[in-house]
């Protein structure tokens, strides 16, 4: 096994990377670090897209309002948990 | 994610304490957040601002937790609840190879569980502070996962990812292409999209083991397997490299295009690999793939482990022995040999030890390691040995081997031996013993030094002027003296036969001889034995000698020399005569030298005296001796006596034939030797013979006689009748004797003659005449042919006559050599007829010729005939 090196034509091509955009601004969450993470949150069948941030520690919910495929977004909300919204903390 | 398996997404995040909270969802929604423990306590990760994910680490079928820190490291918690109920007892640090995985030097791991290689095993892609994705690959397994040491940068449109800081990297296939894009959050709190493309599908390439053989190549097989079958033709181009192993020693060095048709999903490699006998460690080549057409490589590393198949070899050591040099140092070497080549460097330390030898004193301490290079198959090294002059045994010292390597030891110890060259020297005395002497001498074997062990010499008898078996008794088989530790003499007693003799003689000699000794050396060999002579020399005496002169010529007189006693040297001894009334007329006078052979007691002189006619009185003459050799002299004079010749008698033989009847008389003739000047007077008479056959009676045959003749001073012969008797009887010869006796001035030298009478009834007589001369039978006879010169011949006829009454056969008649028969003989002769034959000398070869002649006939009495003939042929 010594010796050997992975080699990047084994691995999968990646295209120049592409802000996420959310009605048409970049999304930019609060205080930076965002985390992203995606589930259909909503149960509509679309990936949604949840993103973490610093400082506050709150979870922001995008709801896509485009397709499976195409994904995207317009508006945002904070998660909330147990009747708060959740902070956690420096997140 | 579902954290309780109720349907409902849940929300798992980490903050900065460390802590890992789980928000629960509910139709109502999300509850509030309760923090994930280890055991009983809340769950911290160690640089705090965990980062979490989850998957099923372990492919248990429960979720399990991933969790980035502040450090940049990574934890996993594995889940020891259920699926549903997660619960976790531990939290243990990521290795990246054997280090702890850390996404970069500036912390905040933030990792995401994904096949990103596409091998079917879960790899990890971390996030951390300056914006970059990093894959960590899974060389293990998708249930049992271990990475590589090294990170991969992700790379997007060509470039390394910078997301931003803080990269915090997400999964999901973005635009529902059925491959996983990558997405990324950063510091400014954007949200980065990375759209991924399915790549080619990877080529791979196996690795080998094989066995490399003593010779002879074989082939190592590598097989590459395409991922998947793709609709196009792949092809890629692999070559061998060296590792450990070289190409032309260890391998054939190749390479080569693999070209794999739609559909195929695996090619064979073939690789020779060489043999070998030399035992070394496995080497390892390898087969890479490049250049790879419509697929990818994924691993493009095929690498080749020749096992070595030979036996690591055994040392071992040889025993060694050297004789000690006296005064200087020698080296003693030792060889260390391998029982096979080996392609490894061979070590082993060895250290010489003390046995009897003693290090410091005999040998100088040796230690140390002996290298064998690789390919060599023995190596030597030296012990000096130091000499001495002890005499000793043979000391012997231990050379041990230890601590070998790349190598076992079959024999890890040899001896030493030192061979004493030092020996007591052993020498033997002499001794001396006079010849009458009893009892034994005795010799001493001496050795020079007293020794530790047995000394053993044989020795046997050597004969010298004494000889053995006569002298002494001889020890032929070696007789062995045995010197017990610390014995210094050996005596040895020698009996020499007790031989007392007269003869004087040298001293004489014989030896006892050392032989074969053992653990010393001979000095000196031989002991001398002397036996000394205890006899004087002898004395030497001469008789005194009377000798009768005789009528001429010359008779010897033969004195006696006499020795006392028999001596071993040859004795010697002056004579001269000297004239007392004899006279060089008288005898011969000499001189001269009388030698007695040794041994021998007795020595006869002969001093010619002459004969003459003439009467005389007796004279003396002297031997003297002097100037004796080895004697002394004890008569130095012997008297010879020449007595005077007196005239002498002698009586003929006559023989005669019977005749019928009648008498016929026998006449005797008696000679004197010479003229007397007084008147000799002899008796005589007839007397027969001892009674038998051919003895004649007195009184029937012939007529006894006797009476004295005298012979008047200058007469020389006189004669004596016999009458005889014919007779017609058919008888032998008959004879009787006339006997001289009682004479007077003379001396008798013929006393008796012999009469025969011849029968001549029925029987044939062979009578042979030489003219009127009878010649008898039976060798009495001698005719002389007197001499002639060469070329000459001289002739006699001789006649012979059958006086008998029946025919004479006469069936051979022989000459001896240098005599021919001109006429011979009639075969036979009737009674009365005579007949003649010649013999002729007559030879051209001058010298005496004598012999006799042979006449065959039947008659009883003479046959053959025969008489002796003499002769000389001169030139």
């Amino acid at each position: 096994m010594e010796g050997r090196l992975l080699l990047a034509a084994s691995l999968p091509t990646l295209d120049p990377g592409v802000i996420i955009q959310d009605g048409g601004q970049q999304i930019m969450v609060d205080y930076g670090d965002s985390t992203p993470d995606f589930a259909d949150w909503n149960g509509d069948g679309k990936k949604d897209l949840l993103v973490g941030q610093y400082l506050a520690g709150n979870i922001w919910f995008f709801a896509n309002k485009g397709t499976a495929a195409s994904p995207s977004f317009n508006g945002k909300a904070k998660l909330v948990a147990g009747g708060q919204v959740i902070s956690t903390s420096y997140g | 994610m579902d954290w309780n398996n109720d349907g409902l997404l849940d929300i798992v995040t980490g903050e900065n304490s460390g802590n890992v909270r789980v928000y629960l969802n509910s139709p109502q929604g999300l509850q509030n957040y309760t923090k994930v423990k280890v055991g009983s306590s809340d769950y911290r990760a160690a640089g705090g601002f965990s980062k979490p994910d989850v998957v099923d680490w372990n492919n248990d079928g429960r979720k399990d937790l991933v969790v980035g820190d502040g450090n940049g490291y990574v934890f996993l918690l594995l889940n020891t609840g259920t699926d549903a109920a997660p619960t976790f007892s531990a939290a243990s640090y990521i290795k990246a190879g054997s280090a702890n995985l850390l996404a970069g030097s500036g912390g905040r791991a933030s990792p995401v569980v994904v096949d990103w290689t596409g091998d079917g095993k879960k790899d990890l892609i971390v996030g951390e502070t300056y914006g970059a994705l990093y894959l960590f690959e899974n060389l293990g397994t998708d249930s049992s996962p271990s990475f590589s040491a090294t990170k991969v940068a992700l790379k997007a449109g060509g470039s390394d990812i910078f997301v931003g800081y803080y990269s915090r990297p997400e999964i999901a296939d973005w635009d529902n292409d059925g491959v996983i894009d990558l997405i990324s959050g950063n510091d400014s709190g954007q949200v980065i999209y990375y759209h991924a493309t399915q790549p080619l599908p990877p080529l791979r390439i196996s690795d080998a083991v094989i066995e490399e053989g003593d010779s002879s190549s074989a082939d190592a097989e590598l097989t590459v397997t395409l991922a998947e079958a793709v609709d196009q033709a792949v092809t890629v181009h692999w070559s061998t490299a060296d590792g450990t192993a070289k190409a032309g020693s260890d391998y054939t060095t190749k390479s080569g295009t693999l070209t794999f048709n739609p559909g195929e999903l695996s090619k064979t490699i073939q690789v020779s690999v060489l043999g070998d006998t030399a035992d070394e460690p496995n080497e390892t080549f390898s087969v890479q793939l490049s250049a790879a057409t419509n697929a990818s490589i994924g691993d493009g590393y095929g690498l080749v482990t020749i096992s070595d198949n030979d036996p690591s070899p055994s040392l071992s050591i040889a025993d060694v022995a050297v004789t000690e040099a006296t005064g200087r140092t020698t080296a003693m070497t030792f060889t260390v040999t391998l029982s096979n080549s080996t392609g490894q460097v061979v070590t082993v330390n060895y250290q010489a030890v003390s046995g009897t030898a003693i290090a410091g004193q005999d040998f100088t301490a040796a230690s140390g390691m002996l290298t064998i290079p690789a390919g060599q198959l023995s190596k030597t090294f030296n012990v000096v040995i130091t000499g001495d002059t002890l005499i000793e045994q043979d000391e012997t010292f231990t050379v041990k081997l230890s601590a070998p390597t790349n190598a076992t030891l079959a024999d890890s110890e040899a001896t030493g031996t030192i061979r004493n060259d030092d020996l007591p020297k052993l020498t033997i005395t002499d001794a001396s013993l006079a010849e009458g002497g009893a009892g034994a001498v005795n010799l001493t074997v001496s050795l020079s030094d007293a020794v530790s062990s047995p000394v053993t010499v044989t020795y046997v008898t050597v004969a010298g002027t004494a000889a053995a078996g006569s002298d002494f008794n001889a020890v032929s088989q070696p007789e062995t003296l045995t010197f017990e530790p610390g014995q210094k003499t050996y005596p040895i007693a020698v009996r020499p036969l007790v031989k007392d003799d007269n003869a004087d003689e040298p001293n004489e000699a014989f030896y006892i001889e050392l032989r074969t000794p053992s653990g010393a050396t001979i000095q000196k060999t031989r002991g001398t034995i002397t036996i000394t002579d205890d006899d004087n020399p002898p004395t030497i005496s001469i008789d005194d000698v009377s000798v009768r002169e005789g009528v001429s010529g010359k008779t010897n007189a033969a004195f006696t020399l006499s020795l006392s006693a028999a001596s071993a040297y040859s004795v010697s001894v002056r004579y001269t005569t000297v004239n007392d009334t004899a006279t060089k007329a008288d005898y011969v006078p000499s001189t001269g030298t009388v030698t007695f052979a040794p041994g021998t007691t007795t020595k006869v002189l002969n001093i010619p005296v002459f004969g003459d006619t003439v009467e005389e009185p007796d004279k003396t003459f002297f031997v003297n001796l002097s100037l004796p050799s080895y004697a002394t002299i004890a008569d130095t004079q012997g008297i010879g006596t020449i007595q005077n010749e007196p005239p002498s008698l002698s009586i003929a033989d006559v023989q005669i034939v019977e005749g019928n009847s009648g008498t016929s008389n026998m006449v005797f003739t008696v000679s004197l030797s010479m003229a007397a000047t007084q008147t000799v007077t002899a008796e005589y008479t007839t007397t027969e013979l001892v009674p038998g056959e051919n003895s004649a009676t007195a009184g029937s045959d012939f007529q006894a006689v006797s009476g004295t003749l005298e012979f008047a001073p200058a007469e020389r012969t006189k004669t004596i009748t016999v009458p005889i008797s014919g007779d017609t009887d058919i008888e032998k010869d008959e004879s009787f004797a006339v006997r001289l006796f009682n004479s007077t001035v003379a001396i008798i030298a013929r006393s008796d003659a012999i009469g025969t009478i011849r029968d001549d009834d029925a029987v044939s007589e062979a009578v042979v005449k030489m003219g009127a001369t009878d010649i008898l039978d039976g060798q009495a006879a001698l005719v002389n042919f007197g001499t002639v010169r060469v070329g000459k011949a001289s002739t006699r006829v001789f006649t012979v006559t059958n006086t008998g009454s029946v025919p004479l056969t006469l069936s051979g008649l022989t000459a001896p050599a240098g005599y021919r028969i001109m006429e011979g003989l009639s075969p036979s002769l009737a009674p009365g007829e005579s007949d003649t034959f010649t013999m002729r000398l007559f030879s051209r070869k001058p010298k005496k010729y004598a012999g006799v002649i042979n006449i065959v006939t039947n008659d009883a009495d003479r046959n053959p005939f025969n008489f002796r003939i003499t002769g000389v042929v001169k030139k």
